[in-house]
C-alpha cells in the first residue's frame, strides 16, 4: 500500500479503509512523493520540521567523471526551504594543472570533467572537499577550494581549502559548514590556484549535504 | 507514548479511544516505526516501498573491529530504498598503535592481528570517512578502502607521508564508494606504502548508508 496523504470533512465517515491508510502512513514514518513538484503541489504550506522523502527527485546534481546522485534523498523543510540531509558527491581522478594565483575551475593538462554537486540547501550546507596535490616549485602552495552558484555566490577561498606546498602529492582534506546561503538550490563547484609555479591536482572529491 | 504496531482494522470494527491514542496518535508523534531488530521489522512491514523509515533499537547487523575502539549505534535508522532497508547511521571503528609494516602491495590494516573495518547494510552507495598518519623517513602511503565486492580504487585513496624532517602527515577522504551490492557490506581499511616499510597508526574509519 503506498503512502497516501488525505483531509477530512465534518461529517465524513471513517472508514475502515481510511483506518488502515493512516496505519500503512505510519508504517511510513514521513511523507513520500516522487519528486519536488509532486511533494510541493500535496503540502502547499509546509510547516518547519516536516519531512519528506523523494523517489525520483529532480534537483540534485553533479558533475565529475565519477558522480554519485542518489535516487531517493530525504528532504527536511526548515522554515523556509526543503533542505536535501542526503549526502551528493562528485570525484574525478585526472590530474589537471593551473599556474592561476587566482582561483579557477578550468585546468590544464587532461584534467577529466570538473567536479561540482547541486543541491537544495537552507543557509548552511556541510561540504567536504578533498584533493591530492603538488606544486613544481617547493614554497608555492597548491590550493583547491570551493566556489558557490546559484542561489548563493560565494568566491572560493584558500582558508575554506585543501592544500600543499611541497612538490611531493599529497592528500588534502577539508570538512566545513558553508554558512550565509541563501536558501535554494545551490550549486558547489572545485576551483584551483595556486601561490606560483605550476600546480597539479588529481583524486578530486567533493561531498555536499544540507543541514536541518 | 511508545511506538506500537498498528493491527489491521476491518468494516464494523469499533473504533476505541485507546486504539486511536495509540496506533494513530501515538505513532504519529514517534514519527517513524520502532522495532527491536531487522527481523521485527520485516515480519512487520512483509511488503516495504521505498522511502519507509524505520529504527531498531537492538539492530544485529551493525559490526566493527578496531584495535582501539568501535563506534557501533545501539540504535540505528534505516530507511527502505526499493531494494534493501539502508541504515543511515554511522558505524565506526579505529585504531591508534601502528600497523603491520607495509610492503608495496596493498594489505589490510592490521594493529596486533585486528582489522579496522565497520559492517552494515547499505545500498549501491556509501558515504566513507577515512584518516590515517603514515609513519616512515622520506617514504608515503596509501590509504584506501575495500569490501567484498568492490577492489579499493583511487576514488577512495589518500595520500598520508612523512616527506621529510618534520612531523608525520595525516591524510583524510571522505567519499561515496559507488558499485557496492546492496545488502550486507564490510568495509576494510587497506594500504600500501611507496617503498616498503613504513606503518600506518592513528586510523579510523566510518562509514554511513545513503538513503
Amino acid at each position: 500500500m503506498a503512502y497516501i496523504a488525505s483531509a477530512f470533512t465534518a461529517g465524513q465517515t471513517l472508514t475502515a479503509a481510511s483506518m488502515e491508510q493512516l496505519r500503512e502512513n505510519n508504517n511510513y514514518g514521513h511523507n513520500v512523493y516522487t519528486t519536488e513538484a509532486a511533494r510541493d503541489a500535496a503540502i502547499t504550506s509546509p510547516v518547519e520540521g516536516m519531512m519528506a522523502y523523494l523517489t525520483a527527485p529532480t534537483v540534485p546534481a553533479a558533475t565529475g567523471d565519477t558522480t554519485a546522485v542518489p535516487t531517493g534523498i530525504t528532504t527536511i523543510y526548515n522554515g523556509s526551504a526543503w533542505v536535501c540531509v542526503t549526502p551528493v558527491a562528485s570525484y574525478t581522478s585526472a590530474t589537471g594543472t593551473t599556474t592561476s594565483t587566482s582561483f579557477t575551475a578550468s585546468l590544464s593538462g587532461s584534467p577529466g570533467t570538473n567536479t561540482s554537486v547541486t543541491v537544495t540547501t537552507g543557509t548552511t550546507a556541510l561540504v567536504v572537499v578533498t584533493c591530492e596535490l603538488w606544486n613544481n616549485t617547493g614554497g608555492n602552495g597548491s590550493i583547491a577550494s570551493v566556489a558557490i552558484s546559484g542561489a548563493t555566490t560565494v568566491a572560493a577561498a584558500d582558508a575554506l581549502g585543501a592544500s600543499n606546498a611541497i612538490t611531493t602529492a599529497v592528500g588534502s582534506s577539508r570538512t566545513y559548514v558553508a554558512t550565509g546561503l541563501t536558501a535554494g538550490s545551490n550549486t558547489f563547484t572545485m576551483q584551483y590556484r595556486v601561490g606560483g609555479s605550476t600546480g597539479n591536482f588529481r583524486y578530486r572529491s567533493l561531498v555536499v549535504q544540507g543541514i536541518a | 507514548m511508545a511506538w506500537v504496531s498498528p493491527t489491521n482494522v476491518a468494516t464494523g470494527d469499533v473504533l476505541t479511544a485507546s486504539k486511536w491514542n495509540q496506533e494513530v496518535v501515538g505513532n504519529a508523534i514517534m514519527g517513524r516505526a520502532v522495532f527491536t531488530n531487522e527481523a521485527a521489522r520485516d515480519a512487520a512491514i512483509s511488503s516495504p516501498e521505498e522511502g519507509m523509515i524505520a529504527y531498531l533499537t537492538a539492530p544485529t547487523v551493525p559490526a566493527a573491529t578496531g584495535a582501539t575502539s568501535t563506534s557501533v549505534p545501539t540504535g540505528i535508522t534505516t530507511i527502505y530504498n526499493g531494494s534493501v532497508w539502508v541504515c543511515v547511521t554511522e558505524v565506526g571503528a579505529a585504531a591508534t598503535a601502528a600497523s603491520q609494516t607495509l610492503t608495496t602491495s596493498t594489505a589490510d590494516l592490521a594493529v596486533s592481528a585486528t582489522n579496522t573495518s565497520v559492517t552494515l547494510v547499505t545500498g549501491t552507495t556509501a558515504l566513507v570517512m577515512m584518516t590515517a598518519r603514515f609513519n616512515g623517513a622520506s617514504n608515503y602511503g596509501t590509504l584506501n578502502v575495500k569490501t567484498g565486492t568492490v577492489a579499493a580504487s583511487s576514488t577512495g585513496q589518500t595520500t598520508p607521508g612523512n616527506f621529510g624532517t618534520g612531523p608525520s602527515h595525516v591524510a583524510s577522504r571522505t567519499f561515496v564508494m559507488t558499485g557496492l551490492t546492496a545488502g550486507t557490506n564490510t568495509f576494510t581499511l587497506v594500504g600500501v606504502a611507496n617503498v616498503g616499510g613504513g606503518t600506518f597508526d592513528q586510523h579510523s574509519l566510518v562509514v554511513k548508508g545513503i538513503a
